[in-house]
């Protein structure tokens, strides 16, 4: 933490302000929203949608560097004024090496659009599901594979069927 | 509504849910499941209201 608070810039932005563009071009920073409130919205070729809401202690434009690639995904606005601290790209990718949070953010970027889509969670807000996706793992079983449940966490099928004594259970069965 | 969507806007994820406990089960083909704690969801409520946790 204190590589990445040695070389920190603080940003304020306006509500409507625009902070990161869909489809540009990375520019080589990540900013970690220390105040106010921002939309995640992404253009499909034809309208807009609003896919997540970010607020303090969230992390904006950290995909880009997991995924290796050079633009974003999406439009990050500020919904009110916003205050970031903005890191280098370089000094952030050398962060999650090193806390070993590479692999809780793949985790989480690969369960938000699955979440979303689940009954479970339908009409929840976007800054709950945002949670939700980083409370939740995925857990993968093969074929033939037996899994017993206990109850100290819940579990819901994303993809595949399984069987037990009361029959075959598909997409959104709940577990333990 | 479903265990886990209830146990988030009714505070609670204790026994008193419905909460049948499938021991064990087989995989019929490659299969994905989401894992929740429970102590997570938990602490996820309380970070959230009740009334905080649905869109408008």
């Amino acid at each position: 933490m204190g590589s990445l608070l040695a070389e920190e810039e603080i940003r304020r932005y306006n509500a409507d302000d625009v902070i990161i563009v869909q489809d540009a071009e990375t520019r080589g920073f990540v900013y970690l929203i220390l105040t106010g409130y921002c939309d995640v919205a992404h253009h499909d070729g034809k309208q807009f949608h609003t896919v997540a809401s970010l607020q303090a202690g969230d992390i904006i434009g950290e995909m880009a560097i997991i995924s290796g690639v050079g633009t974003r995904n999406a439009s990050v606005v500020a919904r009110t004024p916003v205050t970031v601290c903005v890191f280098a790209e370089e000094t952030f990718a050398a962060f999650i090496e090193t806390e070993g949070f590479r692999d809780k953010l793949l985790n989480r970027w690969a369960l938000r659009p699955v979440v979303k889509h689940l009954p479970q969670f339908h009409e929840m807000t976007s800054t709950v599901l945002e949670k939700i996706g980083n409370i939740s793992r995925f857990e993968y079983l093969d074929k033939g594979d037996a899994r017993r449940f206990d109850e100290s966490a819940w579990y819901i099928l994303s993809e595949g069927s399984v069987e037990d004594d009361e029959g075959v259970h598909g997409n959104t069965s709940e577990f333990g | 509504m479903t265990k886990v969507s209830m146990a988030i806007r009714q505070n609670s994820v204790d026994d008193r849910l419905p909460n049948k406990i499938r021991a064990s089960v087989t995989c019929l083909e490659d299969t994905k499941l989401i894992k929740i704690k429970k102590g997570h969801l938990e602490h996820l409520r309380l970070e959230s209201p009740p009334d905080k946790l649905l869109s408008a």
